[in-house]
């Protein structure tokens, strides 16, 4: 690019509407140009330009949004900062009949294999927060992390079909299995959907299903597009 | 099409308009963030959460999207926090930039369009260009920025706008206006040499 081509789309390059090819060209071309000065300054106004959003919108967030910024952050220094954790405690190997459910559908077994559930997920937790706000609206940020550096967030107004729920730590699978996530209540399983990994092993999305504070959140390992019901022991689980 | 979410006009609420962020409580909220205090997140998102929210609900127009944008703009700060220093300018203005980031990717995501602006490069701000705000950032108020802007030729106001607020490429800009590539170049360019010198900006090599 000439100068004179560099200096039509300085406003355009600060205000990130070029493309990237432009882009790469301006960079390398500004470091030996003068121009550099009037891209740092119109830059400068951009910075200014988010005064121009109104200080006191028309709306505002709803109260739970400071708790979930706080929540969002106290778990990602947890995640980041292994001091924070208590020695790593090995995963223990369930035997699949504490997940085995009964023949006519999606069902939890005894009530004494549930507690043996809840006293192996004790044994797990390194971390866990949950937030409940004691406000109209009954919003919960619930975190929860495994030893192995599995984690799961769960954000959701208790009792409506909205949670949003992230997780992390999860190795990739082969193309014929998936992860499936799951709510277990009253002893029975309902499918929140199976999910992909991004490369970092995280991902995150919306479950259109109205979780109740005492509900388990659990991951299993399925075959491709899920089961009707958990087949396998779980990878993870927390009680919200 | 893109669109941008109409202006929200100040006031008309019960709540009060948001005290400015002194240098002084900036500097500090930043030395806490280094020393990786969660309550400096905190304290930073009671003085200016609303007004983070105001800037993600101007662009994305949709109350849920604008709070998920500022809580990962919020979460962004705090990754960012062991290189939050002067260079990057007070921290108010580099959250509302993490804002504005993560609103334009999150609106382009939605329309389905690339995302443009990478929210978490290694140089978040350019250092020359903070020095340069931090010089009026005092004096740029919402009142003054908004009346700097209403002052454009109609035609430079609007396809700022469209970038800034609509995260919209030159190419796309022209598409959307009918106005010639060349032309969107020129506006954006003149609307923001026009804004420089409002804002009293000035240009140093």
């Amino acid at each position: 690019m000439t100068c004179d081509e560099v200096r039509d789309l300085t406003g355009a390059y600060v205000l990130g509407s070029t493309t990237e090819n432009e882009k790469r060209q301006i960079e390398n071309h500004v470091a030996g140009c003068d121009l550099h000065a009037e891209i740092a300054s119109l830059a400068a106004v951009t910075l200014g330009l988010a005064a121009a959003a109104p200080e006191v919108p028309e709306i505002g967030p709803r109260s739970g949004l400071g708790a979930r910024i706080s929540a969002a952050v106290r778990a990602d220094e947890a995640a980041s900062d292994p001091a924070s954790a208590v020695a790593p405690v090995s995963r223990p190997v369930w035997s699949r009949p504490r997940w085995s459910w009964a023949s006519s559908g999606a069902r939890f077994v005894p009530l004494s294999v549930a507690a043996a559930l809840a006293v192996a997920v004790g044994a797990l937790i390194i971390w866990n927060v949950t937030l409940q706000l004691n406000e109209p609206g009954e919003e919960l940020v619930h975190f929860f992390k495994e030893a192995d550096g599995d984690w799961v967030r769960v954000e959701a107004t208790l009792g409506e079909p909205n949670a949003r729920v992230s997780l992390g730590g999860f190795d990739p699978l082969p193309p014929d299995r998936d992860y499936q996530l799951w709510a277990v209540r009253d002893d029975s399983a309902i499918s929140l959907g199976v999910f992909d990994p991004d490369e970092d092993g995280k991902w995150s999305g919306d479950i259109d299903f109205p979780l109740e504070r005492g509900d388990l959140i659990a991951i299993t390992e399925e075959a491709e597009g899920g089961s009707s019901a958990p087949t396998t022991d779980p990878l993870l689980s927390t009680r919200l | 099409m893109a669109t941008i979410a109409p202006p929200l006009q100040a006031g008309g609420t019960a709540t009060q308009v948001p005290k400015r962020i002194s240098r002084e409580e900036a500097d500090g909220l930043a030395a806490r963030l280094r020393g990786r205090d969660p309550g400096a997140v905190e304290d930073l998102y009671a003085m200016i959460g609303r007004r983070a929210f105001g800037l993600a609900y101007r662009v994305l127009g949709d109350g849920s999207a604008a709070e998920d944008a500022v809580q990962e703009a919020f979460l962004d700060l705090w990754r960012l926090a062991p290189a939050v220093d002067r260079s990057r300018g007070r921290v108010d203005s580099l959250l509302m930039t993490l804002v504005h980031r993560r609103s334009i990717d999150a609106l382009r995501a939605r329309e389905r369009r690339t995302p443009i602006t990478g929210v978490m490069p290694d140089e978040v701000l350019d250092h020359n260009a903070v020095e340069l705000f931090e010089r009026v950032a005092d004096a740029l108020t919402h009142e003054r920025v908004v009346e700097c802007m209403e002052s454009l030729p109609a035609d430079q106001k609007i396809t700022i706008e469209l970038a800034y607020f609509g995260g919209l490429t030159h190419t796309e800009i022209a598409e959307q206006t009918g106005a010639p590539l060349g032309t969107v170049k020129s506006r954006l360019r003149l609307g923001l040499l026009r804004l420089r010198a409002d804002f009293g900006i000035e240009e140093t090599s």
